[in-house]
């Protein structure tokens, strides 16, 4: 059986997926980037070896992409996300990425082509390492951000989504005993500000995608369904989707090298 | 000829509306400020975080002595941050000759006249203040001749641009050229083999570099190895070797002024429309997939013609346009690249 791999080494998370001829994910692989990179690729290596399904081709995307020795090629996430997603739901026009150092909008086609992007990829407002500091000051654990939130009753948000300012806040915030699913809401009430602030830079019209950990924070998407005026898709998995993506175009390089082959020979 | 001598005082500039020849007339070598890395920075110190990249980038390295070799410095009022780093410097070096020139914002007859009249009052100061004596006519022509071959040898680079030249090469040997020291003659033999060939794409997409300057060509080599760059429009490239002024002129200083103002207008001018007349030609002409536009980041000039580019042009025509505003003197960013690549993969 014919299977493709794709790797997205995030500045957060990696993960790794291997995909069927079909395109349906056969098996894969989330966990915390190393510091090193090395053991990131040698983990890598252990997933697709232990795997009961064998692929030898394969895409790696995000920031860490140009480390990982055992591809073919690399490729940038923009294009991987929006493959990822297209498969997914190719009603989507316009991917929301919420990385772990930056944020991505990307405007795809019916055809799921990437017309355009956006990124804020310069400062820590708005990304994933926003909420894990956050997280640090509050002792509280990432994934519960989306339920705490939620339970909060009030209309709260934080006046600054800059990382340095924000940290001041949240600890003035806490010092004036404000509960902390009041600040963990108005903490998700930025994010969503901030990255309604990069939908705005492009075209928006048809349906939107996220994608990225932040996804799976149900506060922080009802925020930000309230701020578009629409339902957004949520993927069952939704750090996985660059992955998906990168092994999507490890399948159709593999498929050309192979018809290219063919006719040479 | 002998333009310069080996310890001729040095005198920096920062704008390619500064005409290198009056500089040379006055027997002075020129160099031109560009940036660079910086050890440490004290930018915040003196002037905002949003301010101009490239002039906060200057103002750390002038801070750090970097500049001490330096005689004189000529700012141009290119924009508002310029003039403040005119302050800065008049206030904390002790640089013996600091000097802003006036350049007009527009090109019509009047504006080339004052324009004239300026280059004739810095050609005169500068005589008097570093050899005591006035400007010589006849060595201005000489100046002129000279950086008109100057010139002329690097756009020869450009336009019959060997196969294994990269943009990115011919844009290091002007910025060297520059950046001083002056070395005098250039020839374009001499250029062409200490150009070392590197990685140009295959790529059939083709892209148009523009921008202002650049401190180092890396983020332009990067480009260049990935796809085909097919023409290049910095202000430390192509723009530089634009100029010719004419010898027929009987006045030396009209000559020099009509040539530097008349020439493709920059983003500090005030002439969008002529800006963006020259741009379209380009499209028309190299049948391009998209435009990458380097601005310095907070740099005005360069932020407002990037959006009118983007807005005014490659909107309505349907071409693929990123605008990468870059810290200035910091070597391109991981995000950078990222981008760049992302980019890339649309077109």
């Amino acid at each position: 059986m014919s299977c493709y791999f794709g790797v997205d080494v995030g500045s957060a998370t990696t993960s790794a997926v291997i995909i069927g001829k079909d395109g349906n994910i056969l098996d894969s692989i989330l966990f915390d980037t190393y510091p090193n990179h090395d053991i990131t690729v040698e983990k890598i290596k252990g997933f697709l070896n232990d795997s009961d399904y064998k692929a030898d081709y394969g895409v790696s995307t995000g920031y860490g992409r140009k480390n990982i020795s055992i591809v073919k090629k690399q490729v940038s996430e923009i294009l991987c996300q929006a493959r990822g997603i297209y498969l997914l739901f190719p009603e989507t026009r316009v991917v929301i990425d919420i990385g772990g150092q930056d944020n991505k909008v990307i405007r795809i086609d019916s055809n799921g082509k990437v017309l355009d992007f956006v990124m804020n990829d310069k400062c820590a407002a708005g990304t994933g390492r926003f909420i894990e500091m956050a997280g640090r000051i509050l002792k509280l654990d990432i994934s519960n951000f989306g339920a705490v939130g939620l339970s909060s009753g009030k209309k709260y948000k934080l006046n600054s989504s800059c990382a340095v300012f924000a940290e001041t806040e949240i600890i003035s915030l806490i010092s004036k005993k404000v509960p902390i699913v009041d600040i963990v809401h108005g903490i998700n009430v930025s994010l969503a500000e901030k990255v309604y602030s990069l939908l705005r830079r492009i075209d928006h019209k048809g349906a939107y995608c996220l994608c990225g950990g932040m996804a799976n924070n149900d506060d922080f998407v009802r925020c930000l369904e309230n701020l578009i005026g629409e339902e957004i898709l949520r993927p069952k998995f939704p750090q996985l989707t660059g992955a998906l993506g990168a092994a999507l175009i490890a399948k159709s390089e593999a498929r050309q090298l192979a018809t290219v082959r063919s006719q040479c020979s | 000829m002998q333009l310069l001598d080996h310890n001729a005082p040095k005198i920096g500039y920062f704008c390619g509306y500064m005409p290198i020849e009056l500089i040379l007339t006055a027997g002075l070598s020129p160099s031109r400020i560009l940036g660079g890395p910086v050890k440490a920075s004290y930018n915040n110190t003196y002037l905002p975080q949003n301010f101009c990249s490239f002039s906060r980038n200057c103002f750390s390295l002038m801070i750090s002595g970097m500049y001490d070799f330096l005689d004189g410095v000529i700012f141009t009022n290119a924009d508002q941050a310029m003039e403040r780093l005119y302050d800065c410097w008049r206030k904390k070096m002790k640089t013996q000759f600091v000097y802003m020139l006036d350049v007009p914002k527009n090109r019509n007859n009047t504006a080339i006249n004052y324009y004239r009249n300026r280059l004739e009052v810095l050609s005169q100061v500068l005589c008097r203040k570093f050899s005591g004596e006035s400007p010589d006519l006849m060595k201005l022509r000489q100046c002129i001749r000279y950086m008109n071959e100057v010139r002329k040898e690097i756009k020869a680079l450009y336009i019959t641009k060997p196969q294994q030249l990269s943009f990115s090469q011919i844009h290091n040997t002007i910025k060297n050229l520059l950046e001083g020291p002056f070395k005098i003659p250039i020839l374009n033999m001499e250029i062409t083999s200490r150009i070392n060939c590197n990685n140009i794409s295959n790529n059939d997409k083709r892209i148009i570099v523009i921008g202002s300057m650049l401190e180092n060509s890396e983020l332009l080599q990067y480009i260049e190895e990935r796809i085909s760059v097919v023409k290049e429009d910095l202000c430390t490239g192509w723009r530089f070797c634009e100029i010719e002024v004419d010898l027929d002129i009987s006045d030396p200083y009209l000559a020099v002024a009509r040539a530097y103002l008349l020439r493709t207008p920059c983003p500090r001018m005030h002439c969008f429309s002529e800006r963006s007349n020259y741009i379209e030609a380009l499209i028309d002409r190299l049948f391009i997939d998209g435009i990458i536009y380097f601005a310095s980041q907070f740099r005005v000039p360069d932020s407002y013609e990037a959006v009118m580019i983007r807005e005014e042009i490659c909107r309505k025509r349907g071409i693929k346009f990123l605008l990468i505003e870059r810290e200035h003197g910091k070597a391109p960013s991981a995000a950078e690249l990222n981008r760049v690549d992302a980019f890339l993969e649309t077109l």
